[in-house]
């Protein structure tokens, strides 16, 4: 009896935990799922007034008006792909160098430093948006692709640092000093022992701030709004609204299921790593 | 890192602008994306102007450039500094042209399009969307003229004509007033099929606009006190406050008034009946919709015949700092505010010229016009036909009025939209809701 009483309140906590677990997952994924069958409604289903869940007529009619509506998309997208790989490379970069040093070397203001990287990731990127803007004015990088990469990565640097610093700290020091013995540089250290023992930290900030970039818009907009030459794709969806927010919702869900692609794809395929990554120094002996 | 050198390098080459290459001059054109997605269909009439105008003149090209809507306002940081990204900007209406012009960031159109109004190029425009088109000059004091209309939009009525049909009604029976519009709506009301008889825009940011003005100006024919402001005092501001409230709160209209736009869609689900707003919201149903017009009527807002609709209008305008403005000047006049026209009517927008109206009429016959007006008009498709609810909203459009005071708009009408918000769900007079509104109305322009 008292097994059977052990059993029901294992596997009846387990349920319950599976069951609030899947609410949460059906919540998460209503809204994706509902973006899908949407992009597949007619024009007078979405406007019914008795509203649907599954399309009665299923068309691509959105998506074929979203590419004549739409003239830049191939651009806006080749554009968000060069930004967000961009941001990628030179945040990855430039803020595992500075984790290096920061979790490696020790030198007066060391922690001071770090907490200052850390602090800016409390301070909403919207309020040096003007700056911002001030300073790509002042070296004529308005309306660029490069401008708005430097913006991004300056402002992704912070969360690299934060999460490259606690892979780094994870990393034995014993490693580092047997390839100092073995006549390794600093620089050689970061390379070849730092970068692939850190390589799922890597993996797990370099999503973050791909998704960041993927989807920013504020800055896209404001910076880069008067060449259609350097827009991405956020602002080319909201390019998509009509008039006094006149919305043509089949051809929203369209454009948006679109821009769902890279980051799925890039999600599943890093997946693992991510995971990994984000946990990497979480919990230290 | 070497490739973003190089990335950099290739868009400040990209970047630099050369007004006057090789005998070309380049005139950089804004337009808002929904401004260049309306004339899409069904005959791109938009680039279609533009590309007839290069081939008539070879020693100008257009840059076309499209926005994010409601962007305009950031180009105030470069016009600061003197600079300009753009020539001949289509986004400007009669409310943010007010604020250029007080800034002191427009080119005067007088001596630049000389020819042309000495000829009597304004005569050619319905008086309604030259509003805001003159005003001050901010150093002189003097006036000017500082843009040319080019796409106009106006309130009317917008209707159900299939539920009127179903109800044993027809376009006969659409009313001109709003007391007939309140007797009707009431009968049309069914909420068992989730059928109201009306809806107006009743949230916060629209209220004034869109509903409390155009109620106004049709009890009372105007809708500024005897300082200009908006009228918040008379009596029959206090009948518009409980006219609509009244409305409301018995169910004439749909919850979804309260929301943001809810209104248009629950218009084009056709959960109600009338909906007066702009002409452009019973259009965009009419053209989403399979034979459209069988479902969808526009025709005159309540009261407007006699009062006048409000109209507001897209302004084409010179920054000061181009440095090609005659020539920009000449693709607004030519381009837009002639050869676009039949396209403006054919995206469901109102026409600005008088000239397809007058045409049309029977027993029309063409006066006596300069060189420079004949060889404006003749840009104008001959085979366009103006569509019949055009026409009946015309005269509304003559005895049109705009949004009173645009440089103190915004917040003033943010303050009477509040205000019928809380009258909604206090049990106080109209016109103790009207008293706070004034007060803090006072308290802006002080």
């Amino acid at each position: 009896m008292a097994v059977i009483a052990d059993r029901a309140k294992r596997y009846g906590g387990s349920g319950l935990l599976y069951l609030v677990l899947g609410a949460v997952s059906v919540l998460s994924l209503l809204p994706f799922l509902w973006v899908i069958l949407s992009s597949l409604k007619s024009h007078d289903e979405l406007y019914s007034k008795h509203l649907t869940f599954w399309p009665h007529h299923w068309t691509w009619e959105n998506y074929t008006q979203m590419f004549q509506r739409m003239v830049g998309f191939g651009l806006y997208y080749r554009n968000s792909v060069l930004v967000s790989l961009g941001t990628v490379v030179l945040t990855l970069f430039v803020g595992s160098l500075a984790a290096y040093a920061l979790s490696r070397f020790r030198f007066r203001g060391n922690r001071v430093l770090l907490l200052i990287f850390l602090g800016t990731m409390m301070v909403p990127g919207e309020v040096g948006l003007i700056g911002q803007y001030e300073l790509l004015s002042a070296y004529r990088l308005l309306n660029t692709l490069t401008g708005l990469t430097l913006s991004y990565s300056a402002f992704s640097l912070a969360l690299t640092i934060f999460i490259m610093h606690s892979v780094f700290t994870g990393v034995p020091q014993e490693l580092l000093d047997a390839a100092r013995v073995d006549g390794c540089s600093w620089w050689e250290g970061f390379w070849q022992i730092m970068v692939p023992m850190g390589a799922s930290g890597l993996a797990a900030a370099g999503t973050l701030v791909f998704l960041n970039s993927w989807n920013e818009f504020i800055f896209a907009l404001t910076m880069n709004n008067w060449s259609d030459e350097a827009r991405t794709l956020p602002v080319g969806i909201q390019l998509l609204q009509g008039q006094w927010q006149h919305w043509d919702y089949g051809v929203l869900f369209s454009s948006v299921m679109l821009s769902f692609v890279p980051v799925i794809i890039l999600f599943l395929l890093l997946q693992k790593y991510f995971m990994r990554g984000l946990t990497a120094g979480a919990v230290k002996g | 890192m070497g490739l973003l050198l190089i990335g950099f390098a290739a868009e400040r080459r990209l970047n630099t602008y050369d007004p006057r290459r090789g005998g070309v001059t380049t005139v950089r054109v804004m337009v808002d994306s929904w401004q260049y997605s309306e004339f899409m269909t069904p005959d791109k009439d938009l680039e279609r102007c533009i590309r007839a105008f290069e081939k008539r003149h070879p020693e100008i090209k257009v840059d076309l450039r499209i926005m994010a809507e409601a962007n305009e306002i950031t180009l105030m940081l470069p016009w600061r500094a003197n600079t300009t990204p753009f020539d001949l900007l289509l986004t400007t209406n009669n409310e943010t042209i007010t604020r250029y012009a007080e800034g002191g960031f427009l080119e005067p159109l007088e001596d630049i399009l000389k020819p042309e109004l000495e000829a009597g190029l304004l005569r050619e425009f319905l008086p309604g969307y030259l509003q805001n088109c003159r005003l001050k000059d901010p150093q002189t004091g003097e006036e000017h003229l500082y843009g040319l209309p080019w796409l106009g939009e106006i309130m009317a009525l917008n209707y159900r004509r299939d539920v009127l049909r179903e109800n044993g009604y027809s376009d006969a029976d659409v009313p001109e007033t709003y007391q007939q519009l309140e007797a009707l709506a009431r009968k049309l009301r069914d909420p068992a099929k989730k059928q109201y008889g009306v809806t107006l825009d009743l949230s916060p940011g629209f209220f004034s606009q869109n509903a409390y003005v155009p109620v106004l100006r049709s009890f009372r024919g105007s809708v500024v006190d005897e300082r200009g402001r908006l009228d918040v005092s008379s009596p029959e501001a206090a009948k518009t406050f409980e006219m609509l409230k009244r409305w409301y709160s018995q169910g004439l209209m749909p919850k979804g008034a309260l929301t943001p736009y809810q209104s248009a869609d629950d218009f084009r689900a056709k959960i109600a009946v009338f909906f007066p707003n702009w002409q452009s919201r019973g259009f965009w149903a009419i053209r989403e919709m399979k034979d459209g017009e069988k479902h969808i009527g526009i025709g005159p807002a309540p009261g407007s015949r006699k009062a006048g609709a409000l109209v507001a209008h897209y302004i084409g305008v010179i920054p000061k700092a181009s440095p090609v403005a005659r020539e920009g000047a000449r693709v607004l006049l030519e381009a837009f505010c002639f050869d676009l026209q039949p396209g403006v009517g054919k995206a469901g927008k109102m026409i600005v010229i008088d000239y397809p109206y007058t045409r049309q009429r029977s027993g029309y016959r063409p006066d006596h016009v300069s060189k420079q007006i004949a060889s404006l008009r003749a840009l104008v498709d001959p085979a366009y036909r103006l569509p019949a609810w055009m026409e009946s909203l015309r005269p509304t459009v003559d005895k049109g009025y705009c949004i009173p005071d645009p440089l103190t708009w915004q917040r003033v009408a943010d303050i009477v939209g509040v205000e019928f918000q809380k009258y909604l769900n206090e049990d106080i007079p109209a016109t103790e809701a009207l008293a706070r509104a004034k007060r803090q109305i006072d308290a802006v322009y002080e």
